[in-house]
């Protein structure tokens, strides 16, 4: 799955059973913390749940949304990627 | 390039999830089976938008019935009627993922999606709702015995984002009502945002229970 730039910025979250590393787990729940709404939803479209090898729970959330419901911690998420700042969601550099 | 049967047929040979497809009929239904020797047919389609009663009565024309429907991909959605037909024959759908759900039933024709039975009932129980049916497979038309009818968009989500709210509205289309299925978690103030912006409300079931009532 290549995101490309579209994913700049974004922190990814994985919570639930294949965090906690149940070996039986059924599902993914991955969040992915966005620095815009612009990106949130097209990352939506680019994410391709079928392409997991077990169903996707995918939660797109800005940081400010996660930030006001304290997101992580309720979930217990662990960050498994950090994707440095770069170009914006348009194709332009980030100031 | 194989089918999209191959491909599950595939997937489900590498997931580790005890299911082990030991035949395909002439219709091309895949037999599957579970732990305990459990045994159940599935078909596969490929429906890229909605899946039709067009798309489902096929299936159903030979003596070989399925016991369950998938759709790859699985963010297609299933229109109502479609889905009343496959519940007509005492079959059932879903997604691939709905295979390994479906066989811990060992009815997998019985086979419902958890939360939204949860949600039917609740509802159908509500003192003022008439009759509930499927939209699609998570929206609902909610006829209520006082006030206009409802459209229901439950939203599988643990807390409730902008992002849900806005792909719900770019897959289903209007609904009234978006709720999320946990009931744990929370709806952010974005999300409640998002929705009054379409003229909806994002609530949790219990805002929705207070919801029908007026």
């Amino acid at each position: 799955m290549l995101l490309g730039p579209i994913a700049s910025g974004t922190e990814w979250h994985l919570f639930g059973s294949v965090n906690r590393d149940h070996s039986d787990a059924s599902d993914i729940d991955l969040m992915i913390l966005c620095e815009s709404d612009v990106q949130a939803d097209m990352l939506r479209q680019a994410i391709d749940p079928d392409s997991f090898s077990l169903p996707l729970h995918l939660s797109l959330l800005s940081f400010e949304e996660a930030a006001t419901i304290d997101a992580t911690s309720m979930q217990q998420s662990t960050v498994v990627l950090r994707l440095p700042p770069g170009l914006d969601h348009q194709g332009s550099p980030a100031h | 390039m194989g089918s999209v049967t191959d491909w599950v047929a595939k997937k489900l040979a590498t997931n580790g999830q005890q299911l082990e497809v030991v035949d395909r009929t002439p219709e091309d239904f895949l037999v599957i089976r579970a732990k305990e020797d459990y045994t159940f047919l599935v078909a596969v389609l490929s429906v890229q938008d909605i899946v039709q009663v067009s798309h489902v009565q096929p299936l159903f024309v030979g003596t070989r019935k399925p016991q369950l429907v998938v759709n790859v991909p699985s963010k297609a959605l299933w229109s109502g009627a479609a889905i009343d037909f496959v519940h007509s024959v005492q079959s059932a759908f879903g997604t691939m993922g709905d295979i390994a759900r479906a066989a811990e039933t060992r009815a997998a024709g019985l086979f419902r999606d958890r939360n939204m039975r949860f949600f039917i009932n609740a509802m159908e129980q509500h003192e003022n709702v008439s009759t509930v049916s499927y939209v699609y497979d998570s929206v609902f038309r909610v006829d209520r015995r006082c006030g206009s009818s409802l459209t229901v968009a439950v939203i599988d989500a643990y807390n409730m984002s902008a992002e849900d709210v806005r792909n719900a509205r770019t897959r289903v289309g209007h609904f009234d009502i978006v709720v999320k299925a946990s009931s744990y978690g929370s709806i952010t103030e974005q999300a409640e945002s998002a929705a009054e912006s379409m003229a909806a409300q994002a609530l949790t079931f219990r805002g929705l229970m207070q919801r029908l009532a007026r």
